[in-house]
Formats: C-alpha cells, structure tokens, sequence
C-alpha cells in the first residue's frame, strides 16, 4: 500500500502535468512539497533544450581547436595594430594582390565562416570535403563545415543522413555532430541517419572503425554492425547486419530491419515530399523488414508495402492516409 | 609574482572547466538568442577569449559567475546589434528584477535536473520523458505504452519524489530565496 504522503505526491504532479485539481486540498498550494514539483516542473523548457546541446565533451574538442587557430591569429594582430583598415589598405595599394587579402580576412573578422550543403527534397548530392573525403548527402539533408576544415580540423554537422567515405589521417579525426550525440571517426565508411524531427539517430559502420559519443556514452563500432538510439528513450541497441545492402545506399536502397511503419513514413515524408496521416496509431507500430528503393517513385514503394496486407494507401487531395486492411 | 603563478590555468584545468560549465552557459545564451547553434557559437567564442584573457583577469569572483555574466553580456550585445531578432521585452524585465545571486540559479539547477533524469529507472524515464518533455498527456502515454492511466501517474510521482530527493539540497537554496 502506498503510503498518505506518497499520494499527495502522485496528485501534485498531475495537477501539473493535467491540471486536475479535485484531490487537492486549499493547505495543500502552500507546502514545501508544492514548491519543489513547481520548480521541476517549471524547467521543462530549459531541460528539453539541454537535451539538443552538442555534448561537453566535442564542444570541448571544438573549443580547443579555436583556441590553436585564435593563437596564430594572435601574432599577426600584433604586428598590425587595426588589421581590418590594414588589409583593406594593403588592398587599396596593391590591387589584385588577393593572396595577401584573403590570408589577413580571418583576422579581421574573427567569425569562423560556415559552408552549408543542402539537400532537397527527393535529392541526393555528392560533395568532396576539402580533405578528399566523399559524402553523399541523402534526401533533406544539411551538411555544415567551417573554413578551417582539412587544416585545423575535421568537423562537420549533420541534420539528416548521409554516407561518408572518409580520407583517414591521424592528425585530425574527422568527427560527424548530429543530434545529441557525435561519432568520431578513424578512416572509414559508414551511413548516418539523424533527422532532427526523427528523435532516432541510425549508425551503420561498412569498413573502418568509428566510435559513437552520446554524453558520457560511448561505443565503439566494428564494421558490418548498426547500432540504433532512441532519443525519446534513451536506448542504445546495437546489432549484426547485412553489409551488401548497405554498400548500394548510395544507389538509394534503403534497408529495413525491423523499422517501424511510423519511421518509414517519417522517412518517405522526407524523400517525396509528401504528407501522410494514420487512420490508427497502432499502425505506427507495425514493423517492416525489407529493401525500399528510394530512387523509384512513391507509388512503386506504396505498392510493395501494400503487398504485405497489413496497410492500404489512399491518396487524397494534400496527404495520403494509411488505413488497415482487412 | 607568486599570486599570478597560482592563478594562471593550465589548459587541463581550463578542459575541466569548460566541461563543467558548457551547458549552463548554452542555457544563459539560449535566454537570449533562440537558434541552438548560434547560441552554442557564441558560448565557445567566449571560452576562447576567456581563455586568452587568463592572464590579465583579476577575477575577485569564481570564474564560473564571471563565465556566466560574459555570456550574457554578449548574448545582450548581440540582439541589439541583430535587429532582425527581437525579443520580447518582458523577458528582459524578468531578468533585470533578479538579483545577482540567484541570476543563473535556474540554469545551473536544469543542468543538475537532466543529470538526475539520466539516472531514474529505464521503465519511470520512459513515462517521465514523455510527459515531461513531449507533453504527452496521461492518457496518451498510457495508449502510446499500453499501460493503465493509474499506473502512469504512480511512475510519474516515483520519478519526481526521486528527482526532488536528488536535487533536494539546490531545492532547498531555491526556496529559501523564493521566500524572501
């Protein structure tokens, strides 16, 4: 049996979280206990947005890398008292003399200038990064790296998902920051899913050898192994799989292993452009194993997952509704 | 000359600092500036020139407040240079009304919060993640996990009796200056 207190508890946090009031007595709104479910309660924001903060430990490695370049900035700073006037001087009497303009720029102004890669919808782009590693980005998809890529560092951001071919150099591990956690990387290719509306980041290392960071969690990667997080719980799974598939991602086949109907749709919203609305929520849950080509139409891969009489598409004039089959 | 030899910090240290102290910044600047990543931006170009500054600071104060003031002093100095960005002027009310001891209390409390969230049982930070931060009613969290609406409200007072165990001595700080 649960003790009176513990009940009191149980009601002051759903009236919070509910808003329902009718066990609750007028004493009861100005206790300690009231007070400290309010403050946690009152957080929420804060905590929520915690949660999309890079962690501590590659905000750390980024810092430190600005901390070297602002050094060589430094020596030149002291040279030229006002370097901004002096390069737009040096500008002025030489001309064409660009070398010189843009080796002071970073000086001047001491922003760190960010190259973005933007993926369309249904799109799939393939960049070579200044260090000769080959990314192909997926559909939907942003890439981001700063000037001092290839020299300085090897950072990139992704929201989306992509394939990397990475150049390997001991110097600068490359590291890849997606939502919540980051994966550094020794001279490998692998494929990363991270949608920032997914709440699931999807790793699969092909060759090489990666290690995977998510707060004070790491886990190391060997090739031919996926590991999966789910960011709304918190758990990290990984598991053995097919690596032939994975090696025809580029040609847009999509494999499935064990996925739910609800990530796959999330996924097809992403490469089609399309909105698409349960009948049911138990739908969602249903699991699909299987290749998905990404490159064909929507239609095709509605089709083959029909074929498997568990769902029916419907188009409609602005989204398409998933109902049950009979 | 022997103060300044024990103040000057090794890069190890400053490591141990910045770890520390990296997401209650972030969380400062958020007030201000709304996009993650330029918060984030901000926060490391102020370690950088904190860092650079080490030698020159007399800091009297921890070096964690004057962390905190810097980042919010830029973040300020920023949205009014930015005036595409604007902020709803209570909100800057609400922050002027706080006295300094308590200015960054929320933002290092949140910070103590996720960790103690980390650390409740896989079943109860299930429930309490999606009622805390998705906003699942109840009900929903019980149809979503298959679980009676009862049960969800017993998990969800385990969760909060333990977080207000685990934080109870910053809880406590915090109410005696909301009495006040």
């Amino acid at each position: 049996m649960k003790s009176k207190s513990e009940n009191k508890l149980d009601d002051l946090v759903s009236f919070f979280h509910e808003g329902e009031r009718e066990d609750l007595q007028e004493e009861d709104y100005y206790g300690k206990e009231f007070k400290s479910v309010e403050k946690i309660y009152s957080l929420r924001e804060k905590v929520t947005l915690l949660a999309k903060l890079k962690p501590a430990e590659s905000a750390w490695a980024e810092t430190e890398d600005r901390m070297i370049e602002k050094k060589q900035n430094l020596i030149v700073q002291k040279f030229l008292r006002f370097p901004y006037v002096a390069a737009l001087f040096i500008l002025a009497l030489l001309g064409g003399a660009l070398g010189v303009v843009t080796y002071l720029s970073p000086t001047s102004d001491e922003q760190v200038l960010l190259t973005e890669i933007v993926s369309g919808t249904g799109e799939m782009k393939q960049v070579e990064l200044p260090d000769g590693t080959n990314a192909w980005l997926g559909s939907n998809s942003i890439l981001k790296y700063n000037n001092k890529f290839g020299e300085r560092n090897r950072f990139v951001k992704l929201d989306g998902e992509a394939m990397f071919d990475v150049t390997s150099n001991d110097k600068l591990p490359f590291l890849v920051n997606i939502q919540k956690a980051s994966i550094k990387v020794h001279g490998t290719k692998f494929v990363v899913t991270s949608y920032a509306q997914g709440n699931k980041n999807d790793v699969v290392l092909l060759e090489g050898k990666v290690e995977y960071l998510r707060q004070e969690h790491s886990s190391f990667m060997i090739p031919g192994e996926s590991l999966s997080d789910n960011l709304l719980t918190d758990k990290i799974t990984q598991k053995k799989v097919e690596l032939d598939s994975y090696n025809q991602w580029k040609e847009g086949k999509v494999f499935l292993d064990n996925n739910s109907l609800g990530y796959l749709v999330f996924l097809m919203e992403q490469w089609y452009g399309e909105k698409f609305v349960f009948n049911s929520k138990n739908l969602k849950e249903l699991t699909f194993t299987g290749v998905i080509n990404k490159n064909k139409p929507l239609d095709y891969n509605l089709n083959i997952i029909e074929l498997t009489n568990k769902v029916k598409f419907e188009k409609n004039e602005n989204e398409i509704s998933i109902i049950e089959q009979n | 000359m022997e103060t300044k030899e024990r103040l000057m910090l090794t890069k190890e240290q400053y490591g141990t600092f910045f770890k520390k102290n990296y997401h209650t910044a972030c969380l400062v600047a958020l007030r201000y500036i709304p996009d993650i990543d330029r918060a984030e931006d901000m926060v490391q170009d102020v370690f950088v020139a904190l860092w650079e500054k080490r030698k020159e600071l007399q800091i009297e104060r921890n070096l964690k407040s004057y962390l905190l003031s810097t980042v919010k002093n830029h973040a300020i100095n920023r949205i009014q240079r930015d005036k595409t960005n604007t902020v709803s002027l209570s909100k800057l009310e609400i922050d002027l009304e706080e006295s300094e001891s308590e200015e960054f209390e929320k933002e290092e409390l949140s910070v103590k919060l996720a960790e103690a969230i980390k650390t409740l049982p896989p079943a109860c930070h299930n429930i309490f993640s999606l009622a805390y931060k998705e906003n699942f009613t109840y009900q929903q969290i019980a149809d979503e996990l298959n679980l009676s609406k009862n049960t969800v409200k017993t998990q969800m007072g385990i969760a909060y009796r333990q977080l207000r165990d685990k934080l109870r001595q910053s809880l406590i700080v915090l109410m005696q200056i909301f009495q006040k």
